[in-house]
């Protein structure tokens, strides 16, 4: 059976189909909850920022216009500024970035422990700097370097031109060079 | 060397990989091909190259764990219990359609509608009303009063009763 595209699921659920949402959420589920993850530093604020994203869109699927952007692009646009949101709501309290959990979370059965906790380490320093840039430059940095994304796609979730997105990608990663050299 | 007969020159290279890093695959796809012939001809470029590789690797090491089974489970719990629309949203939306101008003709017959049967009702009831005063004939008013007048004498209303008092 040929796999239904974003857009035949998309008007399944504007019908207010359940399977029709199964399969979206199991086709889109790991790269939303990776970008939140990303974003936030923290897994339980991710898992609820996806889950929130995915009743949006069951909500609000009659908004969805087929043709006008990427279904992908779409979704990361929502979880991207619901990340903002928390993000800003949050401002003023030092971001939750749990390092016991990262360290579980990372583990590494195949190395050895000497270079387990090393790679935790690099892994940690690396997850902080990228958490302790301005906003959009580690949205940017995050789409298109984890996300895959192409440098339109990224400038779409962003609602910024390419022009733009590739200042916010040269400043990022060269205040990150900077930062993980000291 | 002569970098004038490449698509791509250092320094347009050296600008990208500021931007993308070093990993080809995350270069605009436009670049990538010219990319890839400038690196095997190019020392200054694999250089560049390699230097960008090396915050590309660190970035890597970040990895993040799967979404555990709960997370789906919850989601569509969430989304199973969530009310779903009622009679009077699901009209709307068919009405509406994603945009106002999607279905130009939908809200146009849906607004026309109710006033097309508001004029057909109204119509016929003004008919009617002209039929019944047409219908009463004169013969038809005198039967009515006759009936009236049967109606007062039955409640014992009548002239003759009230004579009676007067005297």
């Amino acid at each position: 059976m040929s796999e239904l595209t974003d857009d035949v699921l998309m008007s399944q659920i504007q019908q207010q189909d359940e399977h029709a949402l199964t399969l979206l959420v199991d086709r889109h589920l790991t790269a939303l909850h990776a970008f939140a993850r990303r974003m936030l530093g923290n897994t339980a604020d991710a898992e609820d920022i996806v889950q929130e994203a995915f009743l949006r869109v069951w909500y609000r699927a009659h908004t969805w216009q087929p043709g006008q952007a990427k279904l992908s692009t779409w979704l990361h646009r929502i979880v991207h500024n619901l990340c903002i949101d928390l993000q800003r709501h949050r401002k003023g309290e030092k971001m939750n970035i749990n390092i016991e959990t990262i360290q579980d979370e990372l583990a590494a059965p195949s190395n050895t422990p000497e270079e387990n906790l090393l790679e935790e380490q690099t892994s940690q320093q690396v997850e902080c700097a990228l958490q302790e840039l301005p906003e959009k430059q580690r949205s940017a940095i995050i789409l298109c370097h984890y996300q895959g994304m192409s440098n339109r796609q990224a400038a779409e979730v962003l609602n910024v031109s390419v022009t733009a997105l590739e200042s916010l990608m040269a400043r990022g990663r060269k205040t990150l060079r900077q930062r993980l050299q000291a | 060397m002569n970098n004038q007969e490449y698509d791509m020159d250092e320094s347009q290279f050296a600008r990208i990989v500021a931007i993308y890093g070093g990993e080809i695959q995350h270069f605009p796809e436009e670049y990538q091909a010219a990319a890839q012939q400038l690196l095997t001809h190019s020392h200054t470029a694999r250089q560049t190259q390699q230097t960008a590789l090396t915050l590309d690797n660190l970035l890597n090491t970040v990895k993040i764990p799967s979404p555990s089974p709960l997370l789906r489970q919850r989601i569509l719990r969430a989304a199973r219990a969530a009310t779903a629309p009622d009679i009077w949203q699901r009209l709307w939306q068919w009405t509406i359609g994603s945009s106002p101008t999607e279905y130009l003709w939908r809200p146009a017959v849906t607004f026309l509608l109710p006033l097309l049967l508001g004029l057909t009702i109204g119509f016929y009831s003004v008919q009617n009303i002209n039929n019944d005063i047409h219908a009463q004939t004169p013969a038809s008013l005198n039967m009515q009063t006759t009936s009236i007048e049967q109606e007062i004498d039955l409640l014992g209303l009548s002239n003759d009763e009230f004579s009676g008092w007067e005297q």
